[in-house]
This record gives C-alpha cells, structure tokens and sequence, in this order.
C-alpha cells in the first residue's frame, strides 16, 4: 500500500500482439545520438525482434517514435557504450550493441535532421571456434581499467563467458558456477566480473586472472588441444596455455537467488555491490562481505540505483535505489530506509525495468518497462491513490418511504417482543340449527353393526307403522373458515352430556374451505338415553384446527337440544309428594304459551288430552323417558295459580324436578327479558319455609349406601375369585401329579364356587348400575338443591359458582375419589375461609389431605347444614374486595 | 515468438518476471525432449517452489493437536510477563481493551496466527477447535493443512513433477545446485520436512558443517518437524556462521513456539543492534511487547518502525488502535485516515474510523462510516460492524437501536460474546431477569474470558438473592482482573451476608 501514485508524464504501449514480450534487459536509455534539442534515447528491443527508440515529449505522439526496425532476430539485450573503434570513420562515440541468440552486433546511430538510422559496425558469432553456444545475457565495462573504451562480456546459457574487445574477440572462459546463468556486471574498481551462480553464491572474477587462467572444461581442454594443433596462432590460445584455473577471486552465500547486480555508492564513499534477492536486497564491499542486508517484505522484480539529483556532493554522490515490486510499486530507499512509495499508474502490472534519467522536461524522471509492454515516463507525484472500492450511492433516497418502513418494522419488532399475543384472524365459526320436532323414530336394527349398546340404552318410540322404533334428532352444524385458502383435518368435537347419546362423538373433516365459500354443513343425530335423567340441554361442540404455521387453534359452540327430546306432555296428574312454590313479582304467563313448543310437537289427539277444557295454561305435566326401578315413568307437574305470579313444581320424585325447574326458570327468564328488556326487574323467590335438606339427605345416603354396597360386593367378588383360584391351583396340582391323591370334591367346590363368582359379578353389576342411576338421581337433586339456595338468597351468579364448585352437582364416582369426600372437603374449605367466623382468619387454607371415604356420611351432612346455616345468616360467599 | 529464441532462455527470462506457470509448460516441454537436462529440471524445480512460496517469517497459525498436545512450553506454570499464556496483566488497561475470540487484547491489525494464538488461560478442547473467524474451525495441525494445500496443488497439475520417494538424496546432495533447487521444492511445493531434513543433513555434511544456508533450512526442517529444539541449535550454529536477518526471524518462531517470548524478544534486539535499519526485527519486537501486552513499549517500537518505513499498515493501524484505548481517539482517527488515503478501504478499518469518529464527537461522520462498513462486509465481520453499532446505539441512549443491533449481531456471529453480555444488561433495563440471566451465561460460556459478564451475573444472582453463585461468579471475575472495584465490593458485602447466614 502506498500513499501516492506515480504520475505518467509520458507513456506508449510496445505491444503489437499480445505474445509481445521484453525481458528484464532489453531496455536502456541513452544519449546515441546528439539530437535538438539534446535528449536522452529511449532504446528498446522486443523478443520479437522490434527495436524501436523513443524520445518522451510531453504530448504522446507518432513523432515521438523516431526509429522502428526490424531486426528480425530476437533482441535478447541491449547495452550501450564506447563500443565504436576510434578509427573508424563514425560520426557517433556512442554505440548500440544488440545481444542475438547467437550472435552480438553493434551498431551505430546516426541521426540526419532528427531522422535516425542504423548502421552495422561489426558482429561476433558467439562460441568458442565454429561451436555455437546460446547467450543468456552481458555486461559492458573497460576491462582491463581500459578508459577509452569498452569491451562486451557475453555469458552463455552454460555459464561461459565470451569476452570482446571492440571487433576482437578476446576470450572465453568457463565460469566455475552452477546449471544457470545468473546476472553478470562489471566492477570497474575491483576490475573483475561480478556474477552469482546457482549456489546462490556472489562471485567476483577478476579479469586479469580470468584472462591468464586455463579453460577448466575437459572438452573443452581436448578441442583447444586439437584447435592448436590445427592453427596454433589461434589468438585466444596464448592465455589458455596458462595453467591456471578458473577461479573466482572471493564468493559470498546470500541464500536467496539473486535477481539482479549493480555497482554503486549508496554512501557516497565507496563503491557498493547492490544484490537484489527474490526477498531482501543485500549491500556487499568490495571484499564480498555484507554490508547490510534489508528484508523487503514484497515480491522483487527489479531495481535501479540512481544519482538523487539534489545530492550536493557532486564528485562523488549518494545513489539512491528503486525497487519495483510485484504488487506495482516503486519503493525508494535512501540507503536503508524508505523515503517514498508510489503505485504505477496502471494499478494491474509491475514495471520489470526501471531507470532513472534527465530528460528535457525534467531531471530525475522514471522510466519503466510494465510485464504488459507499457513503456512510460513518470513522475512521482503526490496524488492519492483512489480509493480501492468505491461505494455506490445508489438512487435518490425517498426519505418518508424510509420512514414509513422503519415503522412499520418497529411495529413488527414491538410486537414480536410484547408479551400480549394477537389472535389470528383466521378462526372457525360454527352455527348450529335444532329442527321443531323430533325426527321419525328409526327402526331398531338401524343401529345395528356397531352401534347395537346405543340402541340399547336409547329411547324407544312407536314408528309411524307402529313398530318400535327410537327417538332420534338431527341438528345441522354450520362450519365456516374466515381465513383464506383450504383447512386441512378438522376435528370436531362434541362433549355430551349422560342423557344424550350420539353415534360418533369425533367428527373428522378433511378439507374445509376458507372464505366466502358456502359453510359447510354437518347433521348430527342424537338419541336420548333412556336410563337417565337429565341434567343439562347443552352439548359443547368443539372444531380443532392447524394454522399454516402448525399452531393449534379451535373453535366452540354450544348445541342447546330442544325440551321435547328429553321428555313430553302428558294429561295432567297429581303426586305432590315432593313440591316448590316459586313466585314471582310478575303477571302470571300461561303455560301452554311458556311451553308451547312442547305443546306444537303432540298429536292432535293427545293435545285434547293434554289440554282438556283448556287446562293447560294452568298445568302441565311432563313425563321423562325414564322410568325408576319399579316401572314408574318420571314425571313432573307445573301448576300456575290463576290469580299472581306463583308457579308450583311437583313431583312423586325430588330429582325430576330439577329439570322442569331450571327450564321453568330460564323459560321466565328469557319471556321477560324479550318483552320487557334486559332490566324487567323480574324476581323469582322460593318460597317455601325451607329447604327441603333432609331429602338432599336421603339421596345422598342412597348414593352412599350403594357405594358401600357395591365396594362390599366386590370384596366378595375378590374373595371368591381367590377362593376360585385357589382350587383351580390344587386341582392342576393333582392333575399333573402322576400318583394323585383323590379330588375329595374338589371338582364339585370348584364349580360352586364358579356359580358363586357369576352370582357376585351379576350383582356387582347391579350395584354399579344402581350406583350410577342414583349418581344421577344425586346430580340432579345437588343441582335442585344449588337453585334452591340461589333462588332463597338471592345469590349472585359468582356466588353460586362459588357454592357450585364446592357442594359439586358433578356426581362421578370412581375408586380414587368418591363425591362425598370431595363435597365434605369443600365443605369444609368454605368453613374455613370465607364462611369462617369473624375472629378466624379468613384466608387460612385448608390444609391439604388425602380424600377418603367417609365411614358415614353423618359428618357431611353436618357440614352441610352449617354452610347453609351461615349462608341463611347472611354470610357471603365472596370475600368483599 | 520467434523460433530462434532458445526455450531455456525464454523460460529463465519468464522466471525473472515472475511469469511462473508460462515457465513451468516451458520447461515440461523442454524436459519432454531432453528429460537428463539438469539445468532445466532445475529451473523448473524452482519456479514450482517460488510459485509455492510463502512468507514464513510470519507466524502460522496453530492447529488443534498444538494446542491441545503443547508439550513444547518451557515452562508450565509461566510467572506473568514470562509467556505468551501469562501476559503481564496491565490492569489499567483490561476494562476497555476488547479481546480476541481467543481471549488476547485486540492489537489492530489481524496477521497470520496472531488472532488465534494460545488463548490465555483455561484451554479448552471447546476453545482449541473454534477457529479465529465466526463460524471456522481450526486445521487438526499446522503441517496438516500444508499437506493438504501441497497435494491439491499436484494434483491440479499433470502428475508428479519429482517422485521424491525414489530421490536418491544422497546424490543429490553432493550435486550443491541441484540440491539448492530440491530443498525448496521439498519444503514449499511437497511440504515433506522429513526428505527435506534428510537432503539437508547430507548437504551440511559436504559442506563440511560450514554452511550457514544448509544449518538455517536444517534449522527449518527440524521447525517445521516440531522438533523445536534441535531446530534451535542449528539456527543458532547458522548465525554464528553468518549473521542474516532471515535466520533470525526463524529462530524467533522457535522461541515463540517454546513460548518463551523474553529469549525471542532478547535475540530480536540483538539483531536489532546488528540491523538497526530494518523494519521488520522492530516490528517482531513490536508484537511479543503486544503478546505480553506491554502497550507502551510495543508503541514505541511501532513508531521506530514507521520513521524507516513510513508505510507500514500493521504499524499504523496497530498504533492507532493503541491510541484509541489509551483515549486518544482524535489520533487514532489521523492513523486510520493516513489508511484510507493509502488506499485501504475494508470493513473493519470503516468500522474504527465510525468509532473514532464517534468518541471525538463528530457525530455525523460516526454513522456514515459505519454505514460505508455495513456495505463492505461480508459475513465474517459483519457481526463485528453490528456490535459496534450496538455500542454507539447505548452510548447516544438510543437503547432500541442498540437492542437491535445487538440482537442483529449475534444473529450474523453466534460467538459474539459482548453483544450477549450487552443484550443482558438492556435485558436487565427491561426488568427481564430471566433472559437476562440467560444472556450473561451464554457470554459466559462463549468467553470464560471476559469479567463482564461473570460480574453482571454475579450482580444479578445477588439481587435475586442467589448468594452462592453470586459469590462463585464474582470469584471468577476476580481471577480474571483482581483489581476490579466493583466486585472487589461486591465480594466483600457477599462475604458479609454469607457470614452472617451462618
């Protein structure tokens, strides 16, 4: 990296195809010839044969080519010097000697009004007597310290030198080196030959011991042999009679190889040998000992020494060096140290020559020879160098298009990170449509092929032909997607309660299309158990789907299942065994009107059955599917006293009053709020002096007593299932046993005891089925029992889940936890917290304990009666805030 | 080109200019015809080693089985300032000088093996396989990865140029030019220090042990072998012989690799006295200062270093980063400016010129350059470009940006300890304890080399009234710079509560 550039002042490219190649010294820069104004040459020649000479001006043009010829030999390398015999008749002191592969020619300039030209002075042959060898470079100097002029000093390709003296060949020798010739200049001081050789040794010759000494080469030694014989007044045969070998005067190891040599005085004192490595650049004296060496850090390629034109020393200045490197630079160092940097203008290429030299413009102008045939003329200019990449603007920025954005992404981030989620949009709403009247019973073995336990259990109802058939209904279950694209695998549930059955409780969809698209429908058909009361009208209906993203979603409703599939008008009968008075503040409202989709449902003549003498707006008595143990249907009467708004609910059972109750009740309700508004201010009192708690009593002692039973019975199933496995034991004993003893009656206790077992089993059934038909009877009396304190009290809707979710009308029994020990725990948390006395602590928890059933249910009923006691007290089931 | 040129001639003019895969085909074709030429086979032989070449007086980065198998260290409970693993603590310095993902102090400039030396303390195999950039891994061992390099580069050529194995070396070695091509062709393009060592040994045999060129390749083939110590003995045989500045740099590898920086860094100023005028002894001496971290000597040798070469990126760029954590940040932004007019322009050297520009105040340059970064990055610093964002972001208050940016940050480099250890304090802010909670241990186990964290966690757990691993957190933060005020306190009202708990 450099700071600056270098800045051309002068350029041209030498490439006339692009296979045009120059070496490292096919370029020099000369005064040939004296011009005019006067101005330094530039010489170069190409592989190709091309010798062209430049003079730089400061306006590239044709003019500035002022020779072109072809020599048609490769140009291996150029020098110039006093190579011209002064004898001869040439204008020119200066000459151009030109290395071919083979031989070596020197010419001379001759210029005629600024138009040059060529002329052949003399050639060499290169080899030593007929044998040719191939030059690989040379140097020039006046050997022998000669001043006038200078000789030619040819290395071959083999490490030979060929030495020449003007138009005479002097001699040649075999340098001791390695495989491969390496740079070669002359020391005028030393008066010897400096070269480097492939042990990447420096090596001086002198000349004068090159001169004497004797060709070490054997061949060469036999054909100089026969050379005398034939013509022993060859020239070059008086030195080689010597015996001395070929000796190099000292060598130095640099360890590297070394690309380049030149002699200079980088001091300003003495003569330095400057050795360019591939690494470091070494300074050697004259003795061959390093003077300093300096690691570069940079690939070299070649290198100058030149005089600093400002050096004030005159005789003897300071020389100044210029290394190109392989990244383009030029690195200039006064001695040791770096004093500038600069990139060659053609960022891309390395120059693999450089020199230093005065022209007209200017003193001190660099010329470089790039690897791509660039001659150029620059100065080192202080110029930065452009930025490496330049960063593109890009268009116009729209700045409320920016800011528009970057809200909108800080909208996205901000809600990614809250920790409110939104729902998606995209849900499923579904709609349900309940027909008016039941559907036409369908024929028993309709059910049949899998469904055989729902008929079973389902109500049973005339067919039209008077065959029996079962009560069913069907619902539609309207789905609609709201989002885009098609739903895959919906899954729809329906939560039943007991007293309705259905066939297949999972519905599953496969493709539900999102949309506009027309909902789609489904009909489910209910059938309604006939071993239950019942306790709710609501199915919940469930729709579970996948988003795209694979979240889980789901939808509900809830199917309200009309009164008249649950029970139906019958003439009116009296059993006020168990009966309620329930006034309101209202007009009285007729029942046939309150209930007349029960009363749209029957057939005429059951109607005039029902309605005998009008007497239907005043009572009305319905009639469940099921029936109690001894055959009796479940009824239930509602009368209306024909002066105030007093209904009365009655019974021969408690629990089927419930039922009737409750639609009596949201019935009430719902007409008032539909013809007076939401705040008709309608009151529904109990009125009755008390809660009838001792028939709560009584079911749930039922429920408990068949709890107990049944857990008896199955402890006597266990046991005579041990007892029956015990003798199958003995009796398989006896049968593998090669000398039984006698069964003495084995046989016969083993199939007792399995009549037994049936027996057992059979009433286990019958306990569990007991046990499950007295839950219900539990459920529906609790439920009776919870709108009974609601409607005394007055309790608000909190409160009464409150109640509810303590004194559960959920009756579920199962092994681990039976509903009476869940009733009395909660029972017994409402004392503690907020039914405790005022001194209590209020928020004490109840600790935790491990349900078990109760040994009676005495202590529950206790807790019972204390609850609603406070609660008649006043108590209240919310804690104030 | 013209026919008459001799190819021998051609191909060593093309070796010159550094045209090496022209004069390697020349040479192929000459050798088809006349396969015994020797001065051919040697030309090839080096151009396939200068094309192969690579500057090994820089030290290489090491692979896993060095640092997990080190047992090459003198000594392995190092007194402070003694080895590169224990580094003289300058503990003015260790609150505001980022480290390395190894561990060690940035010094501003990322050369070859130097932002992935030995981590400090605590090796783990973990930290010995992550390589220095996000996202690499280390090579298995140095001489691993040359193999490897060597054989790809045969075998894009056609066959083998020297079947080494049936080399008679011993011939070789008595024929001193060829033996000079083969050496460097062994060690730069097969990478085989073993035929190497024996070529050499063989070579310094003939010259009757007088050579200091074969005691300094004999010294690199050992270097190269792991077997430090004898490379260390013929190095110091070859200066005795003849003083060069390339042994030198040989030989300090051998002490760096022995980890014993003081003896790298005495030979070093010796060869100073012997070179005063080169750049790179100053420069070597400039980075063991740095490894130890001695800031102010190691600056003062980089200005050495940039009076003789005024061009020196590493000098420069190391300076200025001194600068900026010594406050300085004006100077710093000279320096890295002088970068930018030499024609550097990268991402990182974008990045310290947005952050010098931002602590001297001029606030508007801060956000450009750090744009002009974003746009010269690539993955592997573009998380780095992020963090510092993050930085100014907390720094100006804007803790929205920050908080994205650092998220950002560890989005792009998952290793990027500070922006976690960042992202937790913002977290805190927040009052999210738990992600901040979780923020710190991820920047604590990617860096066990880092105090912030493990001292933030420390203040959390506190807070949070977990004494115990506060007190182990803030134990550890203490390890790592004992001269830390705030856990110093925090240890001691920690030890307090826990005294008074029993």
């Amino acid at each position: 990296m450099s700071l600056f550039k270098a800045k051309d002042y002068w350029s041209t490219s030498l490439s006339s195809t692009s296979l045009t190649e120059y070496d490292t010294s096919s370029i020099t820069i000369a005064e040939l010839t004296i011009l005019d104004p006067p101005q330094p040459q530039i010489i170069t020649g190409s592989l190709e044969g091309l010798l062209r000479i430049h003079v730089p001006n400061s306006e590239a043009s044709a003019k500035d080519l002022l020779l072109e010829e072809d020599l048609g030999e490769p140009i291996l390398s150029l020098k110039t010097g006093k190579f011209i015999p002064t004898g001869s008749n040439s204008a020119a002191s200066i000459g151009l000697a030109i290395l071919h592969p083979k031989k070596l020619v020197v010419y001379e300039v001759i210029s005629e009004s600024n138009t040059l030209s060529l002329r052949k002075c003399y050639e060499h042959g290169l080899g030593v007597r007929g044998k040719h060898f191939t030059a690989a470079n040379m140097c020039k100097g006046g050997f022998g310290r000669d001043e006038l002029r200078e000789g030619i000093c040819v290395q071959s390709l083999d490490s030979r030198v060929q030495i020449f003296d003007l138009d005479v060949e002097s001699f040649s020798r075999r340098l001791v080196g390695g495989l491969l010739p390496g740079p070669i200049v002359y020391h005028e001081k030393l008066d010897a030959f400096i070269t480097f050789n492939s042990l990447l040794d420096v090596e001086c010759y002198s000349f004068s011991a090159l001169a004497s000494a004797k060709d070490t080469n054997e061949e060469d030694e036999e054909e100089d042999k026969l050379a005398n014989l034939k013509s022993p007044n060859h020239p070059s045969n008086t030195s080689v009679s010597s015996s001395k070998k070929v000796q190099a005067s000292w060598s130095t190891n640099l360890g590297e190889q070394i690309i380049d040599i030149q002699i200079g005085s980088l001091e300003g004192s003495s003569k330095d040998i400057v050795c360019l490595g591939t690494k470091c650049i070494f300074a050697l004296n004259d003795l061959g000992s390093i003077k300093w060496s300096k690691f570069l850090g940079y690939e070299t390629i070649s290198f100058t020494l030149f005089s600093n034109p400002k050096s004030n020393n005159t005789t003897s200045p300071a020389q100044n060096i210029i290394v190109s490197g392989a990244d383009g630079n030029l690195n200039i160092y006064r001695s040791q140290k770096l004093i500038w940097k600069a990139k060659l203008a053609d960022p891309n290429s390395f120059s693999i020559a450089t020199f230093v030299s005065d022209f007209e413009c200017s003193k001190g102008m660099i010329t470089t020879l790039s690897d791509d045939c660039r001659l150029s003329v620059s100065y080192l200019g202080t110029e930065s160098e452009k930025e490496g990449q330049v960063v593109k603007e890009g268009k116009e920025i729209n700045y409320d298009d920016v800011d528009e954005e970057h809200r909108k992404l800080l909208g996205i981030i901000r809600a990614s990170q809250s920790d409110t989620r939104i729902e998606p949009r995209e849900k499923i709403i579904m709609r349900t449509q309940v027909p008016k009247r039941l559907d036409e019973p369908d024929k028993v073995h309709v059910l049949d092929g899998g469904f055989e336990h729902l008929a079973e259990k389902a109500t049973r109802m005339p067919c039209s032909d008077g065959s029996e058939g079962i009560l069913k209904i069907t619902t539609k279950l309207f789905l609609t997607y709201t989002g885009t694209g098609t739903l895959k695998d919906v899954t729809v549930t329906l939560n039943l309660p007991d007293a309705v059955m259905t066939k297949d409780t999972c519905i599953k969809i496969d493709k539900l299309k999102g949309g506009s698209a027309t909902p789609m429908i489904i009909d489910i058909t209910f059938y309604a158990n006939a071993s239950v009361l019942p306790t709710v009208d609501t199915v919940g209906v469930t729709a579970m789907f996948f988003t795209a993203s694979g979240e889980p979603r789901t939808g509900t409703t809830e199917l309200k299942l009309p009164l008249f599939f649950f029970c139906r008008l019958q003439p009116a009968t009296k059993e006020p065994t168990f009966k309620f008075k329930l006034d309101t503040n209202k007009q009285p409202i007729m029942l046939a009107g309150l209930f007349d989709d029960m009363m749209d449902v029957l057939m005429d003549e059951e109607r005039a059955g029902v309605d005998a003498s009008g007497t239907a707006n005043y009572v009305l008595t319905f009639r469940y599917w099921v029936a109690d143990p001894n055959g009796v249907p479940f009824n239930a009467t509602v009368l209306l006293s024909k002066t105030s708004g007093r209904y009365r609910v009655q019974s021969h059972s408690m629990p089927s009053l419930w039922f009737i109750s409750q639609c009596l009740c949201s019935r009430l309700t719902a007409y008032f709020e539909n013809s007076e508004g939401a705040n008709s201010g309608l009151e529904l009192n109990y009125n009755e002096p008390h809660l009838p708690l001792q028939d709560f009593y009584n079911a749930i002692d039922q429920h408990f007593w068949w709890r107990l039973k049944l857990a008896e019975n199955l402890s006597a199933q266990n046991d005579c299932a041990q007892q029956f496995r015990t003798i199958q034991k003995r009796l398989l004993l006896r049968f593998k046993d090669r000398n039984a003893v006698p069964l003495q009656q084995l046989d016969v206790l083993l199939a007792e005891t399995y009549h037994k077992l049936l027996e057992l089993s059979k009433e286990v059934e019958n306990a569990q089925w007991s046990l499950k038909s007295s839950a219900n009877e539990l459920s529906c009396t609790t439920l009776l029992i919870l709108l009974f304190i609601k409607l005394r009290y007055d309790m608000s809707e909190e409160e009464c889940e409150v109640l509810s979710s303590n004194l559960t009308p959920n009756v579920s029994d199962c092994e681990a936890c039976g509903w009476e020990e869940m009733v009395d725990s909660g029972m017994m948390s409402l004392l503690r917290t907020v039914l405790a006395k005022k001194n209590q602590d209020q928020t004490a928890s109840a600790q935790g304990t491990t349900l078990q059933m109760p040994q009676d249910t005495a202590k529950l009923k206790k807790h019972i009666s204390i609850v609603v006691d406070r609660i008649h007290k006043g108590a209240r089931l919310l804690a104030d805030e | 080109m013209p026919s008459q040129i001799d190819p021998t001639w051609l191909a060593l003019s093309r070796l010159r200019r550094r045209r090496f895969t022209e004069c390697i085909d020349g040479c192929t074709s000459i050798l088809q015809t006349s396969p015994y030429d020797k001065a051919v086979w040697s030309l090839k032989t080096l151009a396939l080693s200068a094309e192969a070449y690579t500057d090994e007086t820089e030290m290489e980065e090491e692979g896993v089985g060095e640092l997990l198998l080190d047992d090459n260290a003198v000594a392995s409970m190092p007194r402070p300032g003694t080895s590169l693993s224990a580094p003289r603590i300058n503990t003015s310095d260790q609150g505001i000088r980022p480290m390395s993902s190894s561990g060690r102090p940035n010094t501003g400039f990322s050369r070859p093996g130097s932002s992935s030396t030995r981590p400090i303390s605590g090796m783990t195999v973990d930290a010995a396989f992550r390589g220095s950039k996000p996202g690499t891994s280390r090579p298995m061992t140095t001489l691993g990865r040359e193999v490897r390099l060597g054989t790809a580069s045969m075998n894009s050529g056609s066959g083998k140029f020297i079947e080494i194995d049936k080399l008679n070396l011993r011939k070789y070695a008595s024929r001193p030019a060829l033996a000079i091509a083969l050496i460097d062709y062994l060690l730069f393009v097969e990478v085989n220090p073993r035929k190497g060592l024996e070529l050499c040994s063989e070579a310094t045999q003939r010259a009757n042990y007088k050579s200091w060129f074969w005691k300094r390749k004999l010294g690199q083939c050992y270097y190269k072998l792991g077997l430090y110590r004898d490379a260390e003995k013929q190095l110091r045989s070859s200066l005795k012989e003849t003083p060069m500045i390339m042994t030198y740099f040989d030989l300090v590898k051998v002490y760096l690799k022995l980890d014993i920086p003081n003896t790298a860094l005495s030979l070093l100023l010796s060869a100073g006295e012997q070179f005063p005028m080169e750049p790179r002894i100053l420069l070597g001496i400039a980075r063991i200062y740095d490894m130890l971290g001695d800031v102010e000597n190691s600056s003062a040798a980089y200005k050495k270093v940039l009076q003789i070469d005024a061009s020196s990126i590493e000098a420069i760029s190391c300076l200025a980063s001194n600068s900026f954590y010594t406050d300085n940040p004006e100077i710093s932004l000279r320096y890295y400016r002088r970068l930018l007019q030499m024609g550097l322009s990268s991402t990182e050297l974008w990045s310290n010129l947005g952050l010098s520009c931002f602590h001297s105040s001029q606030f508007d340059m801060a956000l450009s350059c750090f744009s002009r970064a974003l746009q010269l990055s690539n993955e592997t610093n573009e998380g780095d470009v992020w963090y510092n964002i993050g930085l100014t972001g907390v720094s100006i208050g804007d803790l929205a940006l920050a908080y994205q940016a650092f998220k950002v940050a560890v989005s792009i480099d998952k290793n990027c300890a500070e922006a976690y250890a960042n992202l937790g304090v913002l977290d805190l802010r927040k009052n999210d304890w738990e992600s901040a909670q979780a923020m710190f241990e991820q920047a604590k186990s990617l860096a066990p080399f880092l105090f912030e964290p493990l001292y933030n966690l420390a203040l959390l757990q506190w807070k949070r009234g977990n004494l115990e691993g506060a007190y182990e957190n803030v134990k550890q933060s203490l390890i790592i710079y004992p001269d830390h005020e705030e856990s110093l306190a925090l240890e001691k009202e920690l030890m307090g509560s826990l005294m008074g708990l029993r």
